[in-house]
């Protein structure tokens, strides 16, 4: 489908570009902050649609400015201008071709969590991408929130807490870095 | 009466000014939901907490309680500026309190679950956490809340 929004730059139009599946060490990512998200602490509170543009390790023709870009064309803003951005920059992806982080359940060995970041076109945004929280291989949307991730129980509660720590302190540090492990505790 | 609370007062702030002259000289005692390490704060904060937050469950009130026990036995040999600590809520149903230090941000969260989670992402990427129950020793978890 192509971009209907006048005002997104011709560069921004996705068209028939290829999604890009890799990501590089060094590439900048850009979080265009909403209420409370780049507040400290950083206690994200939604764990789904969680969207940041790309730079391909190219802030010349990919400006981080681009964020700004209001690309739902049932809002009549062309820009999010009561609104700012944050810049994280990849520091390592272990090896592999994007940021994964695998996190099993410490209550429930049958439950994990991949936080994985990939590249998600659409039409009026090239650079557009996410962290893609997926339960199970279940992708987390607003719609399945309530029952999946959200669950009102104990197990996934705990499991919230480790992903919005990882969330959190890329927002913190501005880094995106998979290698780096949690130091978990028994006793204080 | 006046009088005597006056009295009791600076009989209070003696004592803790022991190790921190300066700092708890100046101390007053009118709270804020950001609780600032005076010791005449403490009860205030406390019950600021209690009452401007009342979802909290008896679980999380029984773990608080143990919190702010623990917090005034410390109090009067930490050094203040460590003992500058917010709080917020999440998802409806947690206390959060944090703090923030040169090394990073410290989070111990009370749940509806009556667990107490202490998290600490460090400004370097250090990540450290813990999920602890009820019996915890409160006072070991707090000077680790503190320590970063």
């Amino acid at each position: 489908m192509d971009c209907s929004l006048d005002y997104i730059p011709k560069y921004l139009h996705t068209n028939n570009k290829p999604i890009i599946n890799k990501f590089n060490i060094g590439e900048e990512l850009y979080f265009r902050c909403t209420s409370t998200d780049c507040v400290k602490p950083y206690s994200r509170k939604n764990l789904y649609d969680i969207s940041h543009n790309r730079n391909f390790n190219n802030s010349e023709d990919y400006p981080a400015v681009d964020v700004l870009y209001n690309i739902d064309k049932d809002d009549e803003r062309q820009h999010y201008d009561d609104q700012e951005f944050i810049t994280l920059k990849i520091r390592d992806i272990n090896g592999k071709h994007t940021f994964v982080k695998n996190i099993k359940s410490e209550d429930d060995i049958s439950i994990n969590i991949q936080i994985i970041l990939l590249h998600k076109p659409v039409p009026c945004m090239y650079t557009h991408s996410a962290f893609e929280i997926l339960l199970n291989n279940l992708p987390i949307t607003k719609e399945n929130y309530n029952s999946t991730l959200g669950k009102k129980n104990r197990t996934y509660k705990n499991l919230r807490y480790i992903v919005r720590q990882e969330l959190s302190l890329m927002i913190q540090t501005g880094i995106v870095d998979s290698a780096e492990e949690t130091l978990i505790i028994d006793n204080p | 009466m006046e009088n005597q609370f006056n009295f009791i007062k600076n009989d209070l702030l003696l004592e803790q000014s022991e190790l921190f002259h300066d700092f708890y000289a100046q101390v007053n005692d009118t709270f804020t939901p950001t609780f600032n390490g005076g010791f005449l704060q403490v009860e205030d904060w406390y019950n600021n907490i209690l009452n401007s937050n009342d979802f909290l469950n008896n679980d999380q009130i029984i773990n608080l309680q143990q919190f702010f026990h623990s917090l005034k036995y410390i109090l009067r040999t930490i050094d203040p500026k460590k003992l500058s600590f917010k709080s917020n809520i999440n998802e409806d149903t947690d206390l959060m309190l944090w703090r923030e230090s040169d090394f990073g941000i410290s989070k111990l969260i009370f749940d509806e679950y009556g667990q107490i989670v202490y998290m600490f992402n460090g400004n370097d990427g250090k990540k450290v956490r813990g999920i602890f129950e009820k019996n915890v020793d409160m006072e070991k978890l707090l000077y680790r809340f503190i320590s970063n």
